[in-house]
């Protein structure tokens, strides 16, 4: 016999050995086909999961690849690692030599520069509002019309007064609290308000220095922002799309608040709850009557009605009630009660309250505490612990296409350079230079280190425990906001200026992302042979906590795949040995009219590789279309957090010829692996034993 | 049923070959099983060490105090009388004590890191001296670290003192006897800071302790200016956890009877809840009472998502082994046709056949999930003796700690090799009830 014959008795064999024991075909071959729908379909969710993960890392933020400094003391971790508070990841103290470096490689389209920093924004509250229009007033010369905003800033004081005495409960300075009880008995009378037209800039500064600094609920923001060179980021990260406002105009300082920031932290808040109301009645489907959550929902947020109440100018205020008497004419209480119940909306009510809200209340409150085109003063630490604050105009919000309910990639604000160094705490040499004519011009010699913290912080009234701080950088004694405020406003940088300097990290684009893993080691030589400092990590890494999940995922898929295939094979040989156990008699017959060991086994193997591969086709089949199915419905993201594996609200997983391939082969090895014991026994069966007897 | 019983066995052993793989497969599973429970267990166990030395006693009594219906602190006062209601109100109470909270940047010239504050009074924290292990030097050092662990936790007696996690210590880049910078800000846009100095630095307890810090009560309330009645919040702990849900619901009780003004209760952390507060239109102090997973509830959805996991893996496994073994009981049916003919026709009974069948399933089963769970303790045990430490931070994350612990009760074994073994006597079920169905006439004709 040749081997061709061989081969096809063996493939007759086969098939008719596979037909005659149907009950182990069967079984054997379900497991098998369970096993190849398990990889194949695994393999192809995670590599769906990974690339649509590497599309939303990659076309937000992080590009291909990020550069970074190598004597960083923590991973970069662009979406957030870990630990709460700033990651120290060195400096890049010259880009441009960077940037000219990188150019010199083939595969690299672009390098951008990059920086996160975390300023603290305080949101302004309704006083500083009022005082502000008082002096505009006064400024135009119109002292009567900043009177009548007068009695606001009385009725303030008197609140402030009565919570002194919840403070008294608090507090172990109440010696501090009575003379803040002066000011405020002093605002608060009507003495101190007829005086106003004598001196109204003298009232002023006493309200502004005084009485401002005794008022407190103020918001607290922290922007996570990423500064960058703009005008080069919109160029190649095409997810990136401006929603209110515009952007900011090229060369100026300039700040863009991410859309999900913007509507979830900086807006009103009865405002955003209503809207999250609306929505999920509206999309989800959710009525207030039958949802728990929701209806406790709309019953807290009628008890927030002061948030709407306080912002509202008298006149304002009596023109709402008015308008409330109409739409809700069985409410007999005042404004604050006429407010509760507009706000304990029902199914019914709820369209026509959403859109009457929009229409006759928001016009008139603040709706974002730091709205579009406003300027806003960040304030961040430097790495000694000293506050830097710039003042910046917001020029508008931003999304990233498709991520735009991802808290992580959503989380992100930005801004220019020049601004993210102010705020990081690097000088450049045309502000130090400024500053030597500052401190020329001031007399540093006279202001001592006390005084200095007085005018940066805010004022005496401050209740700081001083400590003596080591460490105080070179701005001690200097009137920084004057520097800045000189500064910023309209000063107009051209790109170069923009650009060159410090970052922080550089994000690499490709222009091919198949040469992502030889252009990383091609910059890691690059970085040697021209001693740059820098270390280079994939999108992956560099965003953080994300991509660990992704891998982490992946572990625990493949550990549960080699627990099951090792369960798997047991079960397979057994029911394997016991066919094998049964056929005795006929194997016995063939080695009895001359088939050889080494045929025995082959057929055996080669049995069981059949099986193999019938069952992994029809798994992969199987695979194939139920994979094909959910990337034409898409898989939903179950939570926002989601998102981002996900590169949208719904995941179209792909299969690839890899993934089929990958299974099959698994599945291939795992049936040999499984009949080498039985093929093993079958072949050691001796011609006499086997006639002789059954078993 | 002696009998039985012997027979069983004499026909797992008749034929080893197929009982042994068949064993090996249980016992695998068993095996899995043991250990996937051992590492939730794991988890639970680092959770509940964690939460309640860092962020909660058993019970909490804390709350919020509004100075004006929207500026929100974590804080309570009269903390005397609380403690002293506290005190006689509640049975099996081990110990009470209460903490300041505090939220700030710690700077120490080279680096920062933002970390949450607990003031406590270490002559009350008997607990906490149990927990915390010092730190060797070699876990935060970046050169010359040994294996020795300065400091002393009692030091936190001295004011201006800190006792901070060993991630913590080398971020920072600082050891024992350095100095540390608290910065807070208030929401008036205030700046208040203190210098502390680090008396010892600790082990790391997963994800809570990255921002956890310990100082003398005395620093935070210098920190917010507060005075000696008030505190962040009152902790209870009992002689059973089990207790704490019964506990909280009696004391709420009790604390309305007394005229305070109490929350609703929200499962959630305290931090949680600020938007809740600021929400509603009271002022001056109201009490939150919550138990200690509350205030770590934000990280369960690890324990669930560890668990489905599991679920999901053992089912698998257990329809796979159930094929297995229903194969392999089809087999043994088969083969003892006659066998059972015999009996049959000698007056046995179906039901004894059944049992007979079923027995087999039950002596295997119940032999090879003991013998699983046996090495799936012993493995365990090994595993947690060799202290491995894990090599990720999102393993870490997810299993709250920095090393590898897994922790196996007997109650887990023994639920473990029920279960399975009942699985295997279900999956025999059927083949035996063929068995038992055979007419003795027709099972002696059998030729096979």
């Amino acid at each position: 016999m040749n081997g061709a014959d061989v081969l096809k008795l063996l493939v007759q064999l086969a098939f008719r050995n596979l037909a005659a024991h149907r009950v182990k075909s069967l079984i054997v071959g379900a497991l098998l086909t369970f096993g190849t729908l398990l990889v194949v379909m695994g393999s192809a969710l995670l590599d769906s999961i990974e690339s649509s993960m590497q599309k939303s890392i990659t076309s937000s933020v992080a590009g291909h690849l990020q550069v970074y400094s190598e004597e960083a003391k923590d991973p970069l971790a662009l979406f957030g690692g870990l630990s709460f508070g700033p990651a120290d990841i060195g400096e890049i103290n010259d880009f441009n030599k960077l940037e000219t470096a990188l150019k010199t490689l083939p595969e690299i389209e672009a390098v951008v520069p990059m920086g996160l920093v975390t300023p603290t924004v305080f949101g302004k509250n309704e006083l500083d509002g009022l005082l502000e229009r008082m002096r505009e007033a006064v400024r135009a010369g119109d002292v009567a019309s900043a009177k009548t905003l007068g009695p606001q800033v009385q009725a303030i004081a008197k609140q402030l007064s009565d919570e002194l005495g919840n403070r008294r409960l608090l507090s172990r300075n109440l010696e501090e609290l009575d003379q803040q009880k002066v000011v405020l008995d002093k605002v608060s009378s009507d003495a101190f308000w007829a005086g106003f037209e004598v001196d109204p800039l003298k009232t002023l500064e006493f309200l502004d220095f005084e009485f401002a600094p005794l008022s407190t609920a103020s918001r607290i923001f922290y922007f996570r922002t990423l500064g960058t060179d703009l005008n080069d980021f919109v160029k190649h990260f095409d997810r990136f799309r401006i929603v209110d406002g515009t952007m900011i105009p090229e060369g100026q300082q300039g700040f863009l608040i991410s859309k999900r920031v913007y509507e979830e932290f900086v807006k009103n808040k009865v405002a955003r709850e209503l809207d999250d109301i609306h929505e999920q009645v509206t999309e989800k489907g959710s009525t207030i009557a039958e949802t728990p959550g929701l209806k406790e929902q709309v019953a807290r947020n009628a008890r927030q009605y002061q948030r709407i109440l306080f912002q509202l100018t008298p006149a304002d205020a009596s023109a709402l009630e008015g308008k409330l008497r109409t739409l809700i004419p069985e409410e007999k209480g005042d404004l604050a009660a006429q407010l509760q119940n507009f706000l304990a909306v029902d199914d019914t009510t709820l369209d026509s309250r959403f859109a009457f809200f929009y229409a006759e209340i928001a016009p008139h409150i603040q709706l974002y505490d730091t709205p579009v085109g406003s300027t806003m003063t960040l304030r961040s630490f430097t790495k000694s612990g000293y506050v830097r604050s710039v003042n910046v105009k917001i020029y508008g919000t931003f999304q990233f296409d498709g991520l735009e309910r991802s808290d992580l990639a959503g989380s992100l604000s930005m801004t220019d350079m020049v601004t993210l160094r102010d705020l990081y705490g690097k000088m450049s040499d045309e502000q130090r230079a400024e500053l030597k004519d500052i401190k020329t011009q001031v007399g540093v010699a006279d202001v001592g280190r006390a005084d200095a913290e007085a005018a940066l912080f805010g004022g005496s009234t401050t209740l700081e425990v001083t400590e003596d701080k080591t460490g105080f950088d070179e701005f001690a004694g200097v009137d920084l906001a004057a520097a800045h405020q000189k500064e910023t406003g309209t000063k107009v940088y051209t790109q170069a200026q923009m650009r060159d300097g410090l970052a922080l990290n550089a994000a690499v684009i490709l222009k091919d992302v198949h040469t992502l893993n030889s252009t990383l080691t091609k910059i890691q030589e690059l970085s040697k042979s021209q001693k740059l400092g820098m270390q280079v990590v994939d999108w992956a890494q560099a965003s953080g906590i994300v991509g660990q999940f992704v891998m982490v995922i992946r572990s625990v898929l493949y550990t549960c795949i080699f627990i099951i295939f090792l369960v798997a094979v047991v079960i397979i040989n057994n029911t394997m040995v016991m066919a094998t156990m049964e056929r005795t008699f006929e194997i016995g017959t063939m080695r009895a009219i001359g088939a050889q060991r080494g045929f025995v086994m082959a057929l055996f193997l080669f049995e069981t590789m059949l099986l193999g591969f019938i069952a992994g086709g029809i798994g992969s089949l199987l695979s194939v279309g139920v994979i094909s199915y959910l990337g034409h419905v898409g898989i939903p993201a179950p939570a926002d957090v989601i998102v981002v594996l996900f590169a949208g609200p719904r995941l179209y997983p792909t299969i690839t010829l890899g993934n089929v391939g990958f299974g099959m082969s698994v599945i291939t090895f795992i049936s040999l692996l499984s009949t080498f014991y039985p093929a093993r026994i079958a072949a050691t069966i001796a011609p006499v034993v086997a006639m002789s007897g059954k078993e | 049923m002696s009998v039985l019983l012997s027979v069983a066995v004499r026909n797992l052993l008749q034929s080893r070959r197929r009982s042994t793989l068949l064993a090996l497969a249980i016992g695998l599973v068993t095996m899995m099983l043991v250990l996937l429970l051992g590492i939730s267990g794991g988890i639970k166990a680092n959770m509940i060490r964690s939460a309640t030395t860092i962020s909660s006693g058993y019970v909490n009594v804390a709350g919020f105090f509004k100075v004006n219906t929207t500026d929100v602190a974590p804080m309570v006062t009269n903390v005397a009388e609380i403690r002293k209601i506290v005190e006689e109100n509640t049975d099996d109470l081990v110990q009470v004590m209460d903490r300041g909270r505090g939220w700030c940047k710690v700077t120490s010239g080279t680096a920062s890191v933002q970390a949450g504050l607990s003031g406590v009074d270490i002559n009350e924290e008997t607990r906490l001296l149990d927990v915390l292990q010092l730190a060797p030097t070699s876990d935060y050092k970046k050169e010359g670290g040994t294996s020795e662990t300065p400091g002393n936790l009692k030091d936190l007696m001295k004011p201006n003192s800190a006792v901070i996690f060993a991630s913590q210590a080398k971020r920072l880049g600082v050891e024992v006897g350095d100095e540390l910078t608290f910065q807070t800000e208030t929401s008036a846009g205030r700046t208040n800071t203190i210098d502390v100095t680090i008396v010892a630095v600790v082990r790391d307890m997963g994800l809570l302790s990255s921002w956890s810090m310990f100082v003398s009560k005395q620093v935070t309330r210098d920190l917010y200016q507060l005075n000696e009645d008030t505190s962040g919040a009152v902790w209870l702990y009992l002689k059973d956890i089990d207790q704490s849900e019964a506990v909280m619901d009696h004391l709420r009780e009790v604390f309305k009877a007394k005229g305070y003004r109490v929350m609703d209760h929200e499962a959630k952390p305290f931090f949680m809840k600020f938007e809740t507060a600021a929400g509603e239109d009271w002022t001056g102090q109201a009490l939150d009472l919550t138990v200690w997973s509350d205030e770590v509830s934000f990280l369960s959805w690890v324990i669930t998502a560890f668990d489905t996991v599991t679920w999901f893996l053992i089912t698998i496994l257990v329809v796979i082994i159930a094929v297995g073994i229903m194969n392999a009981m089809w087999n043994a049916v088969r083969e003892r046709t006659r066998e059972v003919g015999t009996l049959r026709a000698i007056g046995m009974y179906r039901t004894q056949v059944l049992q007979m069948f079923l027995l087999e399933a039950v002596v295997l089963g119940l032999f090879s999930t003991s013998m699983g769970a046996l090495v799936g303790a012993l493995l365990s045990l090994v595993l947690n003796a060799a202290n491995i430490r894990l090599p990720m931070d999102a393993m870490k994350a997810i299993l709250l700690s920095d090393t590898l612990y897994l922790s196996v009760s007997p109650a887990s074994l023994i639920s473990a090799v029920l279960a399975l073994t009942a699985f295997t006597t279900l999956s025999a079920l059927w083949p035996a009830i063929r068995a038992a169905s055979l007419q003795p006439v027709v099972a002696l004709s059998h030729a096979d």
